[in-house]
């Protein structure tokens, strides 16, 4: 029989500071050449067993008992140096595993720090950027890359270094639908060109189950949920209790009444075999339309925007009601990122007129100072770390309401409602820092909600979270919508653009294409492929039936 | 990224020598300037540099703000200095030539001598700052700095010092912009203990940034072997050819003629006045 | 045996701390009302990566920072007062290194070693060294110097008195450890 690439038997591990175990009695497979998902809530333990496997914790931190053979050898005795000959990992975060000042740079760094000579080097980056279509970008730096980009050179600089086990960490996080699935055709290629073995974690399952996994494990509390195909795990009913958001074509074909394990290939939606004569139900209507018209909030006439003598906007006019949910789209670069920051005032206007409440007060943007703006319209950027400077969490929520002078028991008590409102009030003597990411998200909102701006601007505020705390943010800010506080936010989520939003808007190059429903959206490839989206599972099953049904 | 640093990427004899030869160079070329207070010298000194610097095709739209900073705070320095010692060329000379006035603000030749020699070293090294940074590649000198004996740690430091300061510099601008919208600002129409305060605040947060940046970049060096051996290759190392070593040899040269001269004065100082 | 090469962790730590030097000396300034005299608000950063770090990543964090800082804003490096900042970020890593400043509550005793040591560093650095390495690199008057040596030990003392010690203390506070966080429904 081959050996397996990794083999763990009855792993456990305890950290040193910690009562109860992380890791619980592990044991599972890696075949040579397979690809597996690992998936698991956040505080399963997923983390902490990635770094068990490449080193990065191991006997020093904690109590490690059990057995992990690496390609047949006892690895435990291996630091994390020895242990990266045999796997490569990529880090959720393609931006800071960037470290070379060039493309070309980063891909060699493995190979630099072996001090292999520089003939080789060159040969190796060439025939690796070739192989990921990168031989453009060698001399390029990291801020011109975009984030698909940056992703595929931290492939092809763990992939320079021979690794022939590869070790994904959330690839799909920070890309929109279109760069992810591109990205997991690219992994695809690879492994059946070099045989790599390769472990991913990704909790968006509707996304990274296009492409085929010979294996899925699920973690939960520190133990081996699940382990099988991915058509037995997709057949499951415990998704909610992993914090797993289930593809939703699955979900369809359970409410009509199908019995899963009877589908052939239920675990490809683009090749799934429905048994003759199935009638299923009719989809949920998509999208959440506004009520009644209300009055113009924010309106936004001509703007023009250009960074150095590169056109970024062009004529841009826009709208946004009283209490509505608008999403802005489109693809990298289209211009939507900084059409939300000219209008929070984060970006100096070059052209045109922002003007808040045009029926009523009509406040020009151009007269106030971003702080005074930001009392109409507050910004919610990405990155928490951003939003947070690193004080008690009801510090950074009330520092913002002490400079408004308020009084001290009124702070006290916007303060605390925010916190209960959030869902983190249990935290609110905690170090901001000591919060999850999701956790920091929303109280990188809160912050803002607290001083009460009657619009709240919001970039990507699910990237990089997973089902429970993404839903749990939507929540909250369909919770600030109906106290009436209008949302903005500029997004590639295709449940938040479902499920939640009122309006769509589609920038491409720069410039404002007619407004959408989601329906309608949905509905136009042309659209989605300007917003660099895919369509979800179930639309797609229908599109497939109603095809074929023609 | 490179914009910062000034590098700009053309065809020279300055471009094509290497980035070691270039910064040892350099490194004679300062060290010369710096020992010797010999008006002859410098003025030979700054004429090498001013030619080096119209060699390298750089562009005066390029290098008009420096330049200007510098012939500003040059004068600003000549000025101090003739406010608090009037007379240190006297006494650096040995002798007194009132060209001005009397008292203790007499203006003599000497002090006017000895000024002049302190706007020749801003004179001299302008231009070699100036050759030197926007004609190296920064990946080039990183490897050039090892190889000149810097550890590779403190080389690849420095490199990562050039290549996450955009990143940071970004992510700092957003916070500084994020705490303004919640009213802590920095600017003037802002109150003393309020400017204190934010800027405490923006300090706390890169602190914070800092600190997780470290430990997740560190994490992904480890993982790609960084520290595994005593030695490390660059992708961007360069070779020493012909050009390099005659370059180097030149400024040897020169450095030697400033020791030389040191001897022959009896002291740093070159005294026409005796 | 004493390790002689520098860790991982602390040549991140040098990378990322010359690039926040450089980025305070460029985006915070904070002017006196003198001409040209700011507060250097780097000079807190420094005190605070030598407390979190160690004294040699504060002083390679202050030579690299400050030498690249002259380089890009001045065209010229002016090496003695970048050698000073590497001794004011060295020595007063050394004098707190034993005070675990970091490490659980600040207390006034810990304020006041904080202060007299940035204050003995920078009398080293700017008082001692940085006057004499000019004098002796530069031949510039030794009243001129000495008067600027003192002005910048002046400004230096008062800033990371103040700034410095806001900075520790938030940093103390913000950290939180050496407690167990509990969730609290109450």
């Amino acid at each position: 029989m081959e050996t397996a690439a990794i083999a763990v038997r009855h792993l456990s591990f305890t950290y040193d500071n910690r009562a109860e175990k992380t890791l619980d009695d592990l044991s599972f497979t890696l075949p040579k050449a397979s690809k597996t998902l690992l998936v698991g809530p956040s505080g399963s333990g997923k983390s902490t067993l990635l770094s068990l496997l490449n080193g990065l914790i191991g006997p020093q931190q904690g109590d490690l008992t059990g057995t992990l053979l690496i390609n047949g050898q006892d690895a435990r005795g291996q630091g994390v140096l020895e242990r990266s000959l045999a796997i490569g990992t990529i880090l959720q975060d393609s931006d800071r595993q960037f470290v070379g000042q060039t493309v070309a740079e980063d891909i060699a760094f493995v190979l630099e720090n072996e001090a292999k000579a520089q003939d080789e080097l060159r040969q190796a980056v060439a025939e690796i950027a070739a192989l990921l279509g990168l031989t453009d970008l060698l001399s390029s730096g990291p801020t011109l890359l975009s984030g698909g980009q940056k992703q595929r050179v931290a492939m092809a600089g763990v992939l320079v270094g021979q690794s022939p086990i590869l070790i994904l960490d959330e690839p799909l996080a920070s890309l929109d639908p279109q760069t992810g699935q591109e990205l997991l055709a690219v992994l695809d290629r690879l492994q059946a060109e070099q045989g790599l073995t390769i472990l991913m974690v990704e909790h968006r399952l509707d996304e990274v189950l296009r492409t085929d996994f010979d294996q899925v494990l699920v973690l939960q509390r520190g133990q081996l949920a699940f382990a099988g195909t991915s058509s037995a795990f997709l057949q499951q009913s415990d998704f909610e209790e992993w914090g797993l958001q289930r593809p939703p074509y699955v979900d369809w074909l359970c409410q009509s009444g199908l019995a899963l394990s009877e589908l052939v290939r239920l675990d490809r939606v683009d090749q799934l075999v429905l048994p003759a004569r199935s009638r299923l139900q009719p989809l949920a209507p998509l999208g959440r339309p506004a009520g009644a018209p209300s009055p113009v909030i924010l309106a936004a006439k001509d703007l023009s925007f250009t960074y150095g003598t590169q056109p970024i906007l062009s004529h841009v006019s826009l709208t946004v009601h009283r209490d509505e949910w608008l999403a802005l789209l489109g693809r990298n670069g289209s211009g939507k990122s900084t059409l939300a920051r000219l209008l929070a005032g984060f970006l100096k206007k070059q052209s045109g007129q922002i003007i808040f409440d045009p029926e009523g007060a009509a406040i020009d943007s151009g007269r106030l100072s971003l702080g005074q703006w930001a009392r109409y319209v507050g910004y919610v950027s990405q990155n928490p770390n951003e939003m947070l400077i690193g004080q008690s969490v009801y510090d950074e929520v009330a520092s913002g309401l002490v400079r408004q002078g308020l009084a001290a028991d009124q702070i006290q008590e916007r303060v605390l409602a925010g916190l209960r409102q959030a869902d983190l009030y249990r935290y609110r003597n905690w170090p901001a820092i000591a919060l999850s990411y999701g956790q920091k998200k929303r109280l990188s909102v809160l912050v803002l909600a607290v001083l009460q701006p009657a619009v709240l601007i919001l970039d990507e505020p699910t990237a990089a979270q997973d089902g429970p705390n993404a839903q749990a943010l939507l929540q909250y800010l369909a919770t600030l919508q109906a106290s009436g506080v209008t949302i903005i936010t500029v997004t590639h989520d295709l449940n938040l653009l479902r499920h939640w939003a009122n309006r769509l808007l589609l920038l491409k190059d720069g410039q404002l294409e007619a407004g959408h429903s989601a329906a309608e959206l949905f509905r136009d490839p042309v659209a989605l492929a300007a917003a660099s989206l895919i369509l979800p599972s179930d639309l797609l099953l229908q599109q497939r039936i109603e095809k074929e049904q023609r | 990224m490179t914009a910062l640093f000034g590098y700009q990427k053309r065809d020279s004899y300055f471009h094509r020598l290497t980035a070691r030869a270039k910064l040892l160079g350099l490194i004679f070329l300062t060290v010369a300037g710096m020992l010797s207070f010999d008006a002859r010298f410098l003025v030979l000194l700054t004429v090498c540099a001013a030619f080096a610097l119209y060699r390298s095709r750089i562009r005066w739209a390029e290098i008009a703000w420096i330049v200007w900073l510098t012939i500003f705070f040059a004068i600003l320095n000549l000025v101090l200095i003739y406010v608090f010692a009037p007379q240190y060329g006297v006494k650096l000379f040995a002798d007194k030539t009132v060209l001005l006035g009397t008292g203790h603000y007499a203006l003599t030749s000497q002090q006017l001598f000895y000024e002049l020699l302190v706007l020749l070293k801003y004179a001299f090294s302008l231009p070699l700052t100036l050759v030197f940074l926007l004609t190296t590649q920064p990946s080039q000198l990183a490897a050039g700095l090892n190889r000149l004996g810097v550890p590779y740690q403190i080389a690849y430091a420095f490199s990562l010092t050039l290549r996450y300061l955009p990143t940071i510099q970004t992510e700092f601008a957003m916070t500084k912009k994020v705490q303004e919208a919640r009213g802590y600002t920095l600017g003037a129409d802002s109150s003393w203990p309020n400017r204190l305060l934010a800027t405490s605040r923006l300090l706390l947060s890169l602190v914070f940034a800092t600190l997780e940046k470290v430990e997740v970049i560190s994490q992904a060096m480890a993982l790609r072997r960084f520290g595994k051996g005593k030695r490390r290759s660059w992708y961007h190392a360069q070779h020493m050819g012909q050009q390099d070593w005659l370059f180097l040899l030149g400024t040897i040269v020169l450095l030697l003629l400033s020791i030389f001269l040191c001897q022959q004065n009896g002291g740093r100082f070159w005294n026409p006045f005796s | 045996m004493k390790k002689r090469t520098l860790a991982t962790r602390d040549v991140v730590a040098v990378g990322l701390g010359a690039a926040v030097f450089l980025i305070l000396f460029k985006l915070i300034a904070i002017p006196t009302g003198l001409p040209n005299t700011q507060v250097n608000v780097a000079q807190s950063w420094l005190s605070l990566v030598s407390i979190i770090f160690s004294p040699v990543v504060g002083a390679l964090v202050a030579i690299i920072g400050h030498s690249l800082n002259d380089a890009l804003s001045y065209g010229s490096v002016w090496w003695s007062w970048v050698i000073a900042d590497g001794l004011y970020a060295f020595v007063f890593g050394w004098l707190v290194k034993g005070a675990r400043l970091n490490k659980g509550r600040l207390s006034w005793k810990k304020i006041i070693w904080f202060n007299l040591s940035q204050l003995v560093a920078n009398l080293l650095a700017w008082v001692v060294l940085a006057p004499s390495l000019d004098i002796w690199i530069y031949a510039e008057p030794a009243n001129k110097v000495y008067l600027q040596g003192a002005l910048s030990t002046v400004v230096n003392v008062l800033s990371t008195a103040i700034i410095g010690t806001l900075l520790l203390k938030l940093y103390v506070n913000g950290r939180g450890q050496d407690r167990v966080l509990r969730e609290e429904d109450e």
